[in-house]
């Protein structure tokens, strides 16, 4: 021991501080004790250290140190061998944007690092991949089908070397494991929390919430939880045993979710007494329609109510007492969206002669993804661009006949989502239909407008922004329970939220793909087209095991954390927290050398 | 499996120190992750003024000869601007495709008793207080284990496990980025000539600290075949220039090509018939550390292509013959020691430093010069004997005249005092 202070070895406290109870003062004097030369180096003067060949890019240190002074470094990728890609490019200053233009991580409107849990995962780690995963999606096995997956977008194999790594399935493949399980949530505050509506992004607000501590309690009008993703999203496209699987993990780790428990105007105020703070997640259950002449005719419907009817199997109306019949029909839809697909391929599963898909926007500025576009088309279905719907036509009133639409001239997205169009009247065309499906938008119930500039109402999900997609739903459940959890607990924190910075990684971190090894890519057993619109099964398959390590032995790891020292304040948090367990270190500043 | 030496790749840096170690009596494997005879992008030329010895001690000089493509026996030089002169090899270079002559190579190694195994990715050396004890990686999916007394990483530019010992080339003043294609319709070749273009004046100077820093202007054009319209042209480019300029090698050949006087000449109505290929090529100043405890490192994975024209296969060669002398003592004092290692470095160095060291004032003081490069170009062409004069020998008498008249030039090298990394290291 030297003479400068107690010596508390820092992997001991308990033992020395036993011995020196009494004095609570000279804990403050905490030393560590370097084991290789016997020296002792003052607390101020420790660092904690990231080994880069071992680290996963997971991120639970970064997203937990106190001060923020962790940070993930993007190795450089070379590219200029062809042996090493398919795509060389031969300039270094190209390698190095490429680095840090974005990262798998970044690009999760989640902010769930997929490298972490692929890392875990080729490790044989399956409950830790799991959990990492579960920490910030508590819809795994629903993201792993129907996720837009922007991260796949932005992998720096696809971008760089050849395809990119096949997040999703690995997610799916962790997800549908029987064997994952999840920890209860141990409530800690005395705070409650309502939230209204069991969509994606209710559940995730919930989740989030509960994880923190509080009383969470959903409530949802129907007599299932879900929300959109059952009422909407076609089963061809997500298994409905995968909603249910995530849900019964929610409530298995103890989320509170009372279905049949529809909220009006005065629920809601009692609520709001009851509550300390209510989270509107209601969505935006009512399809837009276009009063032009004929919209009343038997045979045009909403999106919404159509989707809902066929995926309860009901008869389908538009509304009580009117039934026509579709069989053998044409069908048109009207809309240019992920719901317009999803609506086309469910009107040719469910008997449909022959459906056209016809959308006011032109090439890429179609909302739909592009291989749903693709997907649809391999489906036999139509799809015109550039018209607009100007009348519903008949002949046999109240029967429909067909649609005419006229050319649509110019075209402009503003900022909040809404279209700017001009059409040529002169230029017309019309097409059959039996029956027509609009699939134009949708919007949320007037009531909620009342709370907009209520302290305790909080509102996520579709009802919060004009994103649509499922994660950016439940990205936005998130940020509600962020929210909420800042307002209740008063905290000061560092913005979650925003995307972090990408830091580029010296020279000597340079990934070089061709020392990777070079394997033939997996690919998901997915039905065939002429198999796919006779059934509602789902399209797209799991991974085996071998095609899932074959995946994440792929991935080029190209991101690490890194401590900035000057920052450190050694409090050993991220050492705790590190689901790998070998990766941090606790060192003397200035390095060891 | 347990062997005395493992040799990780079997290019001619790799087949070399199998065969002189097997001479030796050793037990070698040499290992590599293609099967033979497996494609390498290059510039295809061996070295024959310094190889040819080499190729007698393993019995494949006639065989090389025989697969010849091409045999290099001028090389024209341009200056900046018009000049231009041709100075004659003394000993012809050879263009065989790396496909064939690599293989020639590995097969000396074989015959030479070296059991051979391919289709081995080495993926990471086993380490034993700090001692390097074998190598482990991949065989048919599976994981493999192969542990021997002496490792030789012998696998290349890119090599991981040598980066694991430290053993790396990022600098971006050394480490190139090269790229070359086959080209037709080039006009105004002479069969048998290579082209290197120095030209200081195409190409607006950004940065002039940069420029210094790196070999300004390597470009070169080797004819192919004697049909004469044919030819493989490339050029490599430092990181450090590149960056400097915001460019690509490739905008920057094109650059090159449509803007100077050579490019112009030779390349105004020539079409690329392959795509331009890449590769990443570094290259030192004088012979890096080589060696831990354990092991050897061998040719472009220690980075030892020499600074001006980046030929790789001499020093990786030599490294095996080298490599294989140190051996045998290690093996008969059972030490393998780093200090004993060493020896292997101090040989090799010994050999090429003061070389490497006249490539560095050849890159600095005539290839960046442009008044010194048209000196050189029109006091060559004022020699009585011209165009008997051979390349080498009136470099290293010019290099002499120039040293006696001009006290501000010196051989001695512009990066000293930066580590590997490229970074300063008086901070």
């Amino acid at each position: 021991m030297s003479s400068g202070g107690i010596n508390i070895d820092v992997k001991e406290p308990s033992k020395k501080g036993a011995a020196n109870s009494s004095s609570k003062k000279k804990q403050v004097e905490i030393v560590k004790k370097d084991f290789l030369d016997n020296k002792v180096v003052p607390l101020e003067e420790v660092t904690a250290e990231i080994n880069p060949e071992k680290c996963i890019n997971c991120g639970v240190c970064r997203d937990n140190c106190p001060v923020n002074a962790i940070a993930e470094n993007q190795r450089i990728i070379c590219h200029s061998c062809s042996v090493c890609t398919d795509k060389p490019g031969f300039s270094p200053t190209r390698s190095e944007e490429l680095a840090t233009e974005c990262s798998c991580t970044t690009a999760c409107p989640l902010q769930l690092s997929p490298q972490g849990y692929i890392g875990l995962a080729k490790a044989g780690l399956y409950q830790e991949a799991f959990d990492i995963i579960w920490a910030k999606n508590p819809l795994p096995a629903v993201c792993g089908s129907v996720c837009h997956h922007p991260c796949e977008d932005a992998c720096k194999r696809g971008i760089i070397v050849d395809s990119p790594i096949k997040i999703r399935d690995i997610k799916k493949y962790l997800a549908v494991n029987e064997e994952a399980n999840v920890k209860k949530y141990k409530p800690i505050y005395e705070e409650t929390v309502a939230i209204i509506g069991a969509g994606p992004a209710g559940l995730t607000a919930g989740h989030y919430l509960a994880a923190m501590g509080y009383e969470v309690t959903i409530f949802e009008g129907s007599n299932e939880a879900g929300g959109m993703l059952k009422r909407g999203i076609p089963e061809f496209r997500l298994d409905r045993g995968l909603i249910d699987q995530d849900i019964k993990r929610l409530t298995d780790a103890g989320l509170d979710i009372r279905l049949d428990s529809r909220i009006d105007k005065y629920m809601m105020e009692e609520l709001r007494r009851e509550y300390d703070i209510v989270i509107v997640a209601a969505g935006t259950p009512t399809s837009k329609e276009l009063q032009i002449p004929g919209w009343r005719l038997a045979g045009v419907m909403p999106a919404a109510s159509f989707m809902q009817q066929v995926n309860h199997g009901m008869q389908l109306r538009r509304h009580l007492g009117q039934i026509f019949e579709f069989q053998d029909g044409e069908a048109v839809i009207i809309g240019g969206g992920s719901v317009a697909m999803d609506a086309a391929r469910t009107a040719k599963r469910i008997g449909a002669s022959k459906v056209t898909v016809v959308s006011l926007e032109c090439g890429e500025e179609i909302p739909a993804h592009p291989w749903e576009k693709a997907e649809a088309i391999e489906e036999g279905i139509e799809i015109i661009e550039g018209y607009s719907p100007i009348e519903f036509t008949t002949d046999l009133f109240p029967k429909i006949k067909g649609v005419k639409f006229a050319k649509v001239t110019a075209c402009k997205k503003e900022a909040d989502g809404k279209i700017n169009f001009t059409i040529d009247e002169a230029d017309t065309m019309e097409v059959k239909a039996d029956w027509v499906v609009q699939a134009i938008g949708q919007f949320a119930d007037e009531v909620w407008n009342n709370y907009k500039d209520a302290k305790d109402v909080f509102f996520a999900g579709d009802i919060a922004s004009n994103k649509c997609s499922v994660v950016d739903a439940m990205a936005s459940g998130r940020q509600a329970a962020i929210d909420v959890d800042a307002l209740l607990r008063g905290r000061l924190m560092k913005n979650d939220l925003a995307s972090h910075e990408l830091e580029l990684a010296p020279v000597m971190q340079r990934i070089y793909p061709y020392n990777r090894r070079k394997v033939a890519r997996s690919t998901v057993k997915t039905l065939a087209p002429e198999e796919r619109i006779s059934s509602f099964d789902e399209v797209e398959g799991v991974l085996t095991e071998e095609q899932l390590l074959t995946e994440a032995i792929s991935c080029l790891g190209c991101g690490y954390e890194v401590v900035n020292s000057e920052e450190c304040i050694a409090c050993g948090i991220c050492q705790k927290l590190c689901p790998k367990g070998d990766v941090i270190t606790m060192v003397a500043k200035g390095g060891t050398k | 499996m347990k062997r005395q030496v493992v040799v990780v790749g079997a290019g001619p840096g790799g087949s070399a120190t199998a065969f002189y170690m097997r001479k030796k009596g050793l037990d070698v494997l040499l290992v590599d992750k293609e099967t033979f005879p497996r494609e390498k992008i290059c510039g295809d030329a061996y070295q024959r003024a310094s190889l040819e010895p080499i190729f007698r001690e393993m019995g494949i000089y006639e065989e090389m000869e025989k697969e010849v493509r091409y045999s290099s026996k001028f090389i024209r030089q341009f200056g900046p601007g018009e000049e231009e002169v041709v100075f004659k090899l003394e000993k012809s270079e050879w263009i065989i495709p790396r496909r064939i002559g690599d293989d020639i190579i590995r097969r000396a190694a074989v015959r030479e008793g070296a059991d051979w195994l391919p289709g081995f990715e080495a993926t990471e050396l086993i380490m034993k207080k700090g001692q390097v004890k074998g190598v482990k990686g991949i065989l048919n999916n599976e994981e493999m284990i192969i542990e021997a007394d002496l490792t030789v990483i012998a696998n290349g530019s890119h090599s991981m496990i040598g980066r694991q010992l430290g053993i790396f080339n990022n600098d971006p003043a050394l480490f190139m980025y090269a790229i070359r294609g086959n080209w037709v319709n080039v006009e105004n070749l002479v069969p048998g000539t290579s082209c290197w273009i120095y030209d200081p004046d195409w190409m607006p100077v950004v940065d002039q600290e940069l420029c210094d820093k790196h070999f300004y202007q390597p470009m070169w054009i080797g004819c192919l075949d004697l049909e004469g319209t044919k030819a493989s042209v490339g050029c490599c480019v430092s990181e450090g220039l590149l960056k400097g300029h915001g460019m690509s090698v490739d905008e920057y050949f094109n650059y090159w090509k449509e803007h100077s006087v050579p490019g112009q000449r030779y390349l105004k109505n020539a079409v690329n018939i392959d795509g331009m290929k890449g590769w990443r090529l570094p290259c030192c100043e004088k012979i890096e550390k080589n060696y831990a405890a354990g092991a050897f490192v061998i040719g472009d994975a220690a980075a030892s292509p020499d600074p001006c024209y980046y030929y790789g296969i001499a020093p990786a060669m030599f490294g095996g013959k080298f490599a294989a002398d140190v051996a045998e003592e290690a093996f008969a004092i059972d030490d393998f020691s780093e200090e004993k290692l060493s020896e292997f470095h101090a040989r090799l160095s010994g050999m090429f430093d003061p070389i490497w060291a006249q490539y560095v004032a050849i890159r600095k003081n005539i290839v960046g010069n442009r008044e010194v490069a048209r000196d050189l170009i029109t006091s060559t062409l004022a020699l009585p004997e011209y165009p008997e004069v051979f390349y080498g020998q009136r470099f290293s008498t010019y290099m002499k005249e120039v040293f006696a008249s001009n006290a501000k030039m010196s051989f001695g090298s512009h990066l000293e005092g930066r580590d590997r990394e490229g970074k300063s290291k008086t901070k």
